[in-house]
């Protein structure tokens, strides 16, 4: 249960929107019951994460109101990465980013990329407050510091 | 290399972001070892103060006058908040970091970027490296030597209604230990940008801004500034004390710090308490004035050699009053981590005495053992004919027949107290003090009337400063006297060279 909405959350704001559905659908239950849920999915909710939904209630026996809540604290337990990146990445360049986190992090991450061409490559990533910066400028800076004196040496002759 | 953010960003490996913006307050996340009064770089170029942090937010005061905004990122420098300290403040106008007043604060203040800083909050001495008070202290204000005496390394609270004078005391004060080659340390604590320029032109006016430091905090300037002005001032003073000279250090004035400190608190959501004082006000000033005292020094000199050496850091905080309550809250606290207080009487100023400070309301609870024989002697003759002078006065009001006796010393009284209504112009040393006292009581001024008594005494003053041979005797003669009554009987059998020193 749950598999199907979950393996589909790549970025923060996946995450953030998924988060917004639920909170829908977990005030229209309190509101109108069960009644509500058939509008609320047509009209409030993405087609994919309703039809998995709906397909997640049909195949077992539990109430909207438990679904929801556990769906809730599920996503409660994401963790967003940062990720700096000197392009701009295609849902298919985050599929992989993310498939490669899953097998070798934890499924329950989500990234929230940005774009800085000024890093010219690699990437900056910050988790819960740790910054690392593995760009290409940061290698250049690095070395033009290191070597400051021999480049100086060359401009001058 | 320059050290920006993302030289701090890279150097400490954490980030954190602006969560929460309450004009000087911010509240960041992230910054996972962030510790108490750690310095944190903004990516603007602004710097701020960690105050206390929770599981999920710091709090963090901005030393800077713009608003930072959400979501600005913030590194971690992983060094506490100090101050620049050196010979080379001295004669200068600086703000609470000690860079130059009115600069924006463009380098972290850290030790790190600069070598001759020191951290701002730090444990006051342990009683291993203090020592008793034995030297008086000279303020050059007669009513303050003769009969509240201080001592190296006290403090003492100058406490008074507003526009009393307070700070043309403090002025004086400063200008008679200056010029006795002291380094003085004046802290403007949320002052008007006026009185600030006022106060150090008159240092410079008057020739001893080479022996001065002006910390300076406007009320224009942001509360992390404010806050921290009383802290560089105390860690100045120490700085000089640790080499060896003796330091003043006015703090003026602490309860307009501590309206400030409050203004956090309460932005803060600290609980309030006593009139909306965080519970902490106390300790606030408390660890500060803590670290005045009288010290021993130990320093290596020139030949590699150790010295013991004994240095000062006497302090002056000053503490405003309303209406002449002397029970207000911070007033109070004050009083009790002081070793006394000088009070300015607003009566006595409307009544036209400079400086108008009120002996019998005044305390002094350390000065005493520094005094000599002679003085403590004096101070209660002294005080002890004033306060009978008091009485006599009160009485008077009755209308009742005065006998001679009493006229006579109603008469004395009235000189006495035209003498010490000395101004803020006139730095009076303490042995012409003595002998102008010496010779009221042997009796010389008895056929001469108030003002003719102000202006002998100004003249003697005058000649005891520039005459190298009448500074000579009158200090043999104090020397030499025991105690007052001998100082009394000598100038019984010989004061005509005191008229022809005068003409």
């Amino acid at each position: 249960m749950y598999q199907q909405i979950l393996d589909n959350l790549l970025t923060k704001n996946d995450l953030e929107t998924l988060q917004d559905e639920v909170s829908i659908l977990e005030t229209t239950n309190y509101k109108f019951g069960d009644d509500g849920l058939d509008e609320v999915l047509n009209k409030n909710v993405r087609f994919e994460v309703s039809e998995a939904i709906k397909n997640d209630l049909r195949g077992n026996d539990i109430t909207i109101s438990h679904y929801v809540k556990q769906l809730q604290k599920k996503l409660d337990d994401y963790q967003s990465i940062e990720l700096v990146v000197p392009f701009e990445p295609t849902r298919k360049n985050m599929e992989k980013i993310s498939d490669w986190i899953r097998n070798n992090v934890s499924d329950k991450i989500v990234i929230n990329y940005r774009y800085n061409m000024y890093l010219i490559g690699g990437a900056v990533i910050e988790v819960a407050g740790e910054y690392r910066n593995f760009s290409l400028s940061k290698l250049v800076d690095d070395f033009f510091d290191e070597h400051t004196d021999k480049v100086e040496e060359i401009i001058s002759k | 290399m320059m050290k920006d953010f993302n030289y701090y960003l890279d150097k400490t490996g954490e980030i954190g972001y602006v969560e929460k913006n309450l004009k000087s307050l911010v509240y960041l996340k992230g910054l996972p070892e962030i510790k108490p009064n750690e310095v944190v770089l903004f990516e603007n170029g602004y710097v701020g103060l960690v105050l206390g942090f929770d599981e999920k937010l710091i709090e963090t005061l901005v030393l800077g006058s713009v608003d930072v905004g959400l979501g600005t990122k913030v590194a971690r420098t992983g060094q506490e908040i100090s101050a620049r300290v050196g010979d080379e403040l001295l004669g200068r106008l600086v703000n609470s970091l000690g860079l130059t007043y009115g600069e924006e604060i463009k380098q972290v203040p850290t030790s790190e970027n600069n070598s001759n800083s020191k951290v701002l909050e730090i444990r006051p001495a342990g009683i291993d490296k203090r020592k008793d008070i034995d030297t008086p202290f000279i303020t050059g204000v007669s009513t303050v030597d003769l009969l509240i005496s201080l001592g190296k390394g006290q403090r003492e609270l100058v406490i008074g209604d507003r526009k009393t004078g307070k700070t043309d005391f403090l002025r004086q004060v400063v200008f008679s230990q200056a010029s006795q080659g002291v380094v003085c340390i004046y802290c403007a604590i949320a002052k008007s940008r006026f009185d600030i320029n006022k106060t150090y032109d008159y240092f410079k006016e008057k020739k001893i801004d080479k022996n001065v430091i002006t910390v300076a905090s406007s009320s224009s300037d942001p509360s992390g500034l404010i806050y921290l002005a009383p802290y560089t001032a105390m860690t100045v003073a120490e700085h000089f004390r640790d080499q060896g000279r003796d330091t003043l250090l006015v703090l003026d004035d602490l309860t307009a710090h501590a309206k400030c400190y409050r203004e956090i608190s309460l932005l803060a959501g600290r609980f309030p308490g006593r009139s909306s004082y965080p519970g902490d006000i106390f300790y606030i000033h408390s660890k500060l004035l803590e670290r005045a005292g009288n010290f021993r020094v130990i320093k290596k000199n020139e030949k590699g050699e150790v010295e013991n050496k004994e240095a000062a850091i006497t302090c002056l905080p000053v503490a405003e009053m309303t209406m002449g309550d002397l029970s207000g809250y911070i007033q109070t606290n004050l009083m009790s981590m002081t070793d006394g207080h000088i009070f300015f009487d607003i009566d006595l100023f409307n009544k036209g005495m400079r400086p108008p400070i009120n002996s019998y309301l005044s305390v002094t609870r350390v000065g005493r053992q520094a005094q000599s024989t002679l003085l403590k002697s004096l101070s209660s003759e002294l005080t002890s004919f004033l306060v009978k002078n008091r009485e006599l006065k009160d009485f008077m009001q009755f209308g009742a027949e005065l006998t001679e006796e009493t006229k006579r010393t109603l008469d004395m009284g009235e000189k006495i107290e035209g003498f010490l209504n000395q101004g803020y112009d006139l730095m009076v040393p303490l042995n012409a003090n003595i002998l102008v006292i010496g010779l009221f009581w042997a009796k010389y001024f008895k056929s001469m009337g108030v003002d003719e008594v102000k202006q002998v005494t100004r003249q003697f003053i005058d000649f005891y400063l520039k005459n190298e041979n009448v500074r000579g005797r009158v200090d043999n003669m104090v020397s030499s006297s025991a105690d007052f009554e001998q100082l009394v009987n000598k100038l019984m059998e010989d004061q005509s060279w005191v008229s022809t020193v005068i003409k």
